[in-house]
């Protein structure tokens, strides 16, 4: 009898709890569904921005900010912050940005002793894109007789940035070697794009902050960010000046895949501007970090993991397993099993590197 | 255009180099002066015909005066698509401002009174007035009213040089630079030695950098190539002997300087229909653009009604400096204003886009610009035909720290070539109206402070005298002018001049025509080849020296002597440049007695403008 009651007990917890995960997953299964009318805010990591406004336009209880990976990252990080509970242009109810963003997060949240998670475990990889150099054909083919095997890496290029292409025609007319990516104290394809430089330097993505006092690494960082010509304000990329106003601005840049891909192939410098893959390549893999105690972060969860999410990841340009790639995406290369993104506490160091140097 | 307005553009300073405390004196610097002579002989204030906006929402924008024409066009456009924001049409109601005076306006926050209509969008010539802007305000505890632009149409500066002289350089085959074009002008032997003599001395062209941004730009890079650099140029650079000695040298191949760069196109577009434009000028600082408006024998870019483009018998090629050179890149700026409410900035937000278009960017070209969308091909107009290379530039200038600018602008003030210059104002009987209605001014008092003041805008070195005309002057009564103040350096005849000028009263008639003869013959015979021979004539009437019969053939002889004096190989290149003031001024004689000495004038017929415009006159110095 016992065991009966506890099965009746048992079937009772598990009927409940079925109907409570149904009342979740309907509450969660998109903005559009949502019978509540609330608007979800979704704030999105500046390279997300074309991928969250094609999913606004199509979800009308659907509000996207965009901004800078480093200006959401800071506005949480305020001791006291609770973005669950906050209001207008405070609010948040998840963060769609690449890793290690949301790690980053929680760790100086923790070394300030600002309390619990502020997120929520982030979700599965939503969108994965290269960092690539897109680059004028005729300085690739100028700089690979200068690189190793001929092959163009961020070492090579940061041996080589800030001297003179040559001294004949018309190689003197190009100037110092310039290379460029975007500005990494704010965005995170600029840090991400500094840190695969840096594993190019090292060989690897697992170096650690205390391998930045080598001084042959830091010769090689200060020649590198310091023949950089400009770092335009974001959300403006040196990739935007490079089709904005041809190989004058930047010789080559550091770029996402997904920024980098479909704008060349639409551009009117598409035969003469290309996209290389350096070695180790680094991805920006994109999750969403749902606010901890939002009611709408699960829902913002089921959209971007939905049809339209993918869609709109991949129509922006970013590789979605399952969709058709954007205009400009090859197939190949295959990306890496692993991002190759440093640590975020490593990452976190190398901003302030590049800091003290540049600035 | 009015490059009088265009600020340095190029790569961005780096990410703080704006935040020094040094800044606060650059800003003031730029846009004081070059706000200073916005209004003088430039377009500003130039409302653009859109039509009635009737209920719907305006969004006023303010450009900077090369783009009225492109901007009106797409303006009106725009605004027959009735765009809508929350169930309003927006309608765009564009209005030209020159770029200094709008930053000017935008830092002190913007005074509708004085300024005119609020902006939402601001559109000067390039992004580095907004970082400009706010700077000065974030000096003074403001927010940002610009933040990043978004540019939608460039061009490059450029050295324009007349095409036989660019090819006995060995263009275009071979690569040329800031360092061989300013080396040439360093020579001694100057075209001689590339089998011209008959050009006479390289001559170079460039305007006042502390108000035209190609003067400003064509500064930088001319002190790069003298510090053998390309970026990174320091105060140590600067300082430098070697550094100053040859700026001194390049600064004395100068014609002269002055406000905009059309002076020096409408100058030598002038020159070239007499068959003189290779003794005029050899080589000027423009936008590429510009090469293409004067090709096209539209050298200012602005047809007048009934005019018809002429293309000139020597075209000009541009040259993209091998060590780099600086872009004007057109941002829009939707300012983050107090005025600006969210249905106007959606609103202009519609009107960046539509301005983006691939079609609407294909118009960019037709005013000769570079589309800013890279989606539309450059093409045609920017084409080797017409003297300028798509391909080009390779590479930029870096824009120096705001220090190093100031400096470089405070070391231009004592580099560069010295003026001699005769000031000749009439005292006629007119020169006692009112200033205004009712004002308690007159107009001789208006001319006085403002000539007094435009005295400390000269260096020490500058040799300046004093002449003032009507008729029936001097002891006997019998002279047309009188001489109250020798020429001499300024440095020592600074007082004389201000007392001589405060003590000036209105007298008779208005000599005109033989004074500016006179006066233009004691120059060319005292003719000093070391420095920029000028006179400044102030006017503000018309030829009136009691015989009314002969005032055809005066200004006919008049005009021919000055012609032949100051012109072709032979010429000895004294500039006129005539102030027509109040409204009775013969504008139309004192432009052709200026063009007859590849001077300029200027039109102060408001007299409250004489101070701006007395500013603009010595830029020329």
């Amino acid at each position: 009898m016992k065991r009966l009651g506890a099965l009746l007990v048992a079937a009772l917890m598990i009927t409940v709890a079925v109907w409570g995960r149904g009342r979740l997953d309907d509450k969660s299964s998109g903005p559009s569904t949502d019978s509540a009318g609330d608007t979800a805010t979704l704030v999105c990591a500046t390279e997300l921005q074309a991928a969250c406004e094609t999913l606004a336009r199509g979800h009308s209880d659907l509000t996207v900010r965009i901004e800078e990976a480093q200006v959401t990252l800071t506005r949480l990080a305020v001791p006291g912050f609770d973005p669950a509970t906050a209001t207008g242009a405070d609010r948040i109810d998840g963060w769609l940005v690449p890793q290690p963003w949301p790690a980053m997060l929680a760790e100086q949240r923790q070394r300030a002793g600002s309390g619990g998670a502020l997120l929520d475990d982030p979700s599965t990889v939503l969108a994965r894109s290269p960092l690539v150099i897109a680059i004028w054909n005729d300085r690739r083919d100028a700089l690979s007789a200068r690189c190793e095997g001929g092959t163009i890496t961020w070492k090579c290029i940061g041996e080589v940035a800030g001297t003179p292409w040559g001294t004949t025609a018309p190689l003197d007319t190009w100037g110092a070697v310039k290379p460029g990516h975007p500005d990494p104290d704010q965005t995170a394809a600029g840090l991400l794009a500094l840190g695969e430089a840096t594993a190019g330097w090292f060989g690897t993505a697992s170096f650690a902050s205390n391998d930045f006092t080598d001084p042959a690494f830091r010769a090689w960082f200060e020649r590198l960010e310091r023949a950089v010509p400009s770092f335009p304000t974001p959300p403006r990329t040196p990739l935007d000046a490079m089709l904005f106003a041809g190989p004058s601005a930047f010789d080559l840049a550091g770029s996402t895949e997904a920024a980098a891909g479909p704008a060349i192939s639409s551009s009117r410098d598409k035969e003469r501007l290309g996209i290389l893959y350096p070695a180790p390549l680094t991805t920006a893999d994109v999750v969403l970090a749902p606010v901890t105690g939002s009611q709408a972060g699960g829902r913002l969860m089921k959209l971007m993991q939905s049809h339209d999410g993918a869609a709109a990841l991949a129509g922006a340009g970013w590789r979605v397993d399952g969709q058709p790639s954007a205009p400009g995406i090859p197939d190949q290369p295959a990306l890496p099993a692993e991002n190759n993104v440093p640590r975020a506490g490593v990452l976190q160091a190398l901003r302030s590197l590049w800091n003290e140097v540049v600035r | 255009m009015s490059p009088t307005s265009m600020p340095a553009a190029g790569p961005s300073p780096r990410p703080g180099a704006l935040r020094r405390p040094v800044a606060v004196v650059l800003v003031a610097l730029l846009v004081a002066t070059v706000a200073a002579c916005s209004t003088g002989s430039s377009k500003s204030g130039d409302s653009a015909d859109v039509g009635n906006p009737g209920n719907c929402t305006v969004v006023n924008l303010s450009m900077s005066t090369e783009k009225i024409d492109l901007l009106t066009s797409l303006a009106q456009t725009f605004n027959k698509t009735r765009a809508q924001v929350n169930g309003n049409c927006i309608f765009v109601s564009p209005k030209a401002l020159a770029s200094g005076a709008g930053a000017q306006a935008l830092a002190a926050g913007w005074n509708p009174d004085t300024d005119g209509p609020a902006p939402v969008i601001w559109t000067p010539a390039s992004s580095a007035w907004g970082a400009i802007v706010d700077q000065s305000r974030a000096e003074k505890g403001e927010p940002a009213l610009a933040g990043p632009g978004t540019p939608f149409m460039n061009t490059p500066l450029v050295i324009a040089m007349p095409k036989p002289m660019a090819e006995a350089l060995g263009w275009p085959g071979k690569s040329l630079g800031w360092s061989d074009i300013l080396a040439l002008g360093q020579s001694q032997t100057g075209w001689a030695a590339y089998g011209h003599p008959e050009w006479g001395p390289f001559r170079l062209g460039k305007t006042n950098p502390n108000f035209s941004t190609s003067g400003l730009s064509a500064l930088i890079a001319q002190n790069y190539a003298a510090a053998g650099k390309t970026r990174d140029l320091t105060l140590e650079d600067l300082a430098k002997p070697a550094v100053n000695a040859y700026n001194v040298a390049v600064e004395s191949a100068v014609t002269h300087y002055g406000d905009t760069t059309l002076t020096y196109l409408n100058n030598w577009y002038r020159a070239d229909q007499q068959g003189t434009a290779l003794q005029y000028t050899s080589a000027v600082a423009v936008e590429e653009k510009s090469v293409i408006d004067y090709n096209s024998g539209n050298p200012d870019g602005k047809l007048d009604p009934g005019e018809e483009p002429r293309p000139p018998r020597i075209p000009l090629v541009a040259i993209y400096p091998k060590e780099g050179t600086l872009f004007s890149d057109n941002p829009f700026f939707i300012l983050r204003a107090p005025w600006v409410t969210d249905d106007m900035r959606q609103g202009a937000q519609l009107f960046q886009d539509f301005v983006q278009q691939p079609e609407n960017q294909e118009r960019v070209l037709q005013f000769n610009f570079r589309p800013g969308n890279p989606q539309v091909a450059i093409g045609a107009p920017i084409t080797t035909d017409n003297g300028v290379d798509p391909d080009q530039p390779q590479t930029l200038l870096q824009v120096p720290a705001p220090n190093v600018l100031v400096d470089l602008l405070t070391r231009w003030s004592s580099q560069r070539k010295s003026a001699r210059a005769l000031l000749v104002i009439d005292i006629s009987g007119s020169m006692k109206d009112p200033a205004a209605p009712g004002s308690p001014d007159t107009k001789l008092d208006l001319a006085k402070r403002a000539a007094i003041e435009s005295l400390s805008q000269f260096k020490p070195e500058d040799e300046v005298g004093l002449r003032v005309f009507s008729t029936d002057l001097g002891p006997s009564g019998g002279e047309n002018f009188l001489d109250l103040v020798p020429i001499a350096p300024i440095s020592q005849n600074q007082a004389e001049l201000t007392r001589q000028i405060d003590d000036l009263i209105p007298t008779r008639g208005t000599p005109l025509y033989d004074v500016t003869r006179v006066s233009f013959n004691r120059m060319v015979t005292e003719y000093d080849p070391t420095r920029i021979n000028a006179v400044v004539l102030l006017t503000d009437g018309r030829n009136d020296d009691g015989t009314e019969g002969d005032d055809k053939q005066q200004l006919d002889a008049t005009l021919a002597d000055l012609n032949k004096q100051s012109q072709g190989e032979n010429g000895r290149p004294v500039r006129l440049f005539a102030i027509g003031y109040g409204r009775d001024a013969d504008l139309g004689v004192l432009k052709q007695l200026a063009q007859a000495t590849n001077g300029a004038y200027y039109d102060a017929s408001d007299p409250k403008s004489i101070t701006k415009v007395f500013t603009a006159v010595v830029s020329n110095f």
